[in-house]
């Protein structure tokens, strides 16, 4: 060994070794790791996301071919929850639930709701709209009509027996209109029993997520909203009615 | 075989020999750095490749996506409203809660008034309150215990039971209140 140590040649190569060495570890092999390991993580990340993707897509390729089905759904959803107060056409809904039935009630529905949901609580005690079901005189009764963000409370009120205040509760139940009831009276007085049924509906305009991609989504809708009945079609003047008078204040 | 080089040169030969043996272990180190240095850059640049192509795809598939907008927007729509149901729907069934009320009235009872209604402040605290007439004491008495039998009705209890005047036959008009505690109306 102490021979070698004086070997100029083997110093120079030593040092050369060493220096390329270094080089290569220090300079070069860091860079080319984090990019290996970059690239790697990358890859993984877009396998993920093409997979993902692709299984997203193929949802929506089945979704496609029940596209009659979705459409039906979503009309359903956008009446059981809209994005506006609608309370036009909730009081049309409710004259058919309660013409379904038989029922002759007096039906009041607040009109004069924003149909943009209010953020600070009001509370009105006149200017409501009553809608006649069944051609009856209009009801004595002159609810408080409480509009807080986003609800809508109706009241139904008339002559009715112990088993249709029963059938309507069941019918309110299966109505288009996700309602909650918060007041339900049953009265005898002298004359006929007088039911009177108050519920709140409601509508939410919030932004949607992008839709998550669930499988069973039309499974899942058609359990909940398949059983919920209408009892109407909206309104659509470029469709049906007919329109235009020489003199409007004349009787039709 | 018999070595005859002088021990000098033996020596120096030895020496050399042991140089050139370190500077081509030096040599091989080097080149196996060389080797997995020239390995990992072929693979980043084939990895960079296939990333170039992962993301093109991805965003081939992106575009499919975006292009049925109209399928997405009532399927997130319906998404959306399948997650509100059970804040929005009534959870209660109340036909069949008034249903359990009939069920357990005494058939000598007749009631006059029902009333059911939810706290103004507390939507939970619904209040259930009946009123009626009943030909004896003993039955309003029967009706409130018959009604604390069914767990969903929290506290019948009797608020007034007085006699009717001016009535040909004895007859006792009476009323009970109690607290609705829901969806387990028997």
């Amino acid at each position: 060994m102490n021979t070698l140590i004086k070997q100029p040649l083997f110093w120079v190569a030593t040092a050369a070794f060493l220096l390329i060495g270094m080089l290569a570890i220090l300079y070069l092999m860091p860079p080319l790791l984090q990019t290996f390991q970059d690239n790697r993580s990358k890859l993984s990340t877009l396998d993920g996301q093409i997979t993902s993707k692709q299984s997203y897509l193929d949802q929506i390729n089945t979704l496609k071919k029940s596209s009659d089905t979705l459409t039906s759904l979503y009309a359903s959803a956008s009446q059981s929850l809209p994005t506006g107060a609608q309370n036009d056409l909730l009081s049309l809904q409710l004259e058919g639930l309660t013409k379904s039935l038989g029922l002759n009630l007096a039906i009041t529905v607040p009109f004069n709701q924003a149909s943009t949901p209010t953020v600070a609580p009001t509370t009105t005690t006149d200017t409501t709209g009553t809608v006649q079901a069944g051609g009856a005189a209009n009801s004595t009764t002159s609810p408080t009509v409480t509009t807080t963000g986003s609800q809508t409370t109706f009241t139904l009120s008339g002559p009715a027996d112990f088993n249709s205040l029963k059938t309507l509760l069941a019918a309110l139940r299966s109505f288009g209109r996700w309602n909650k009831v918060t007041t339900i009276e049953l009265s005898q007085g002298t004359g006929a029993m007088t039911a009177t049924v108050t519920a709140q509906v409601f509508w939410k305009n919030n932004k949607i997520a992008d839709f998550a991609g669930d499988s069973n989504l039309i499974t899942k809708a058609r359990a909940i909203f398949s059983s919920l009945k209408t009892y109407t079609t909206a309104p659509n003047a470029a469709t049906e009615g007919a329109f235009g008078r020489g003199d409007p204040f004349a009787k039709p | 075989m018999i070595n005859l080089l002088p021990s000098e040169k033996k020596n120096h030969y030895q020496l050399t020999s042991r140089v050139y043996f370190i500077i081509s272990i030096y040599i091989a180190s080097i080149a196996l750095i060389g080797l997995i240095l020239a390995g990992m850059f072929g693979y980043n640049l084939m990895s960079q490749s296939k990333i170039t192509n992962k993301q093109s795809q991805l965003d081939a598939l992106n575009s499919q996506a975006k292009q049925s907008n109209d399928i997405v927007a009532q399927a997130a729509f319906v998404e959306d409203r399948l997650k509100s149901a059970s804040q929005y729907q009534d959870k209660e069934k109340w036909d069949e809660v008034v249903g359990a009320i009939a069920s357990a009235t005494p058939t000598t009872i007749q009631l006059t008034d029902l009333k059911v209604a939810a706290d103004a402040t507390n939507k939970s605290l619904i209040t259930v309150t009946l009123a009626g007439v009943s030909p004896d004491r003993r039955n309003v008495v029967l009706y409130e215990e018959k009604l604390a039998l069914n767990q969903s009705f929290v506290g019948p209890t009797i608020q007034s039971l007085a006699q009717v005047a001016g009535t040909t036959s004895q007859q006792f008009s009476f009323s009970i209140q109690f607290t609705y505690q829901g969806a387990v109306a028997q």
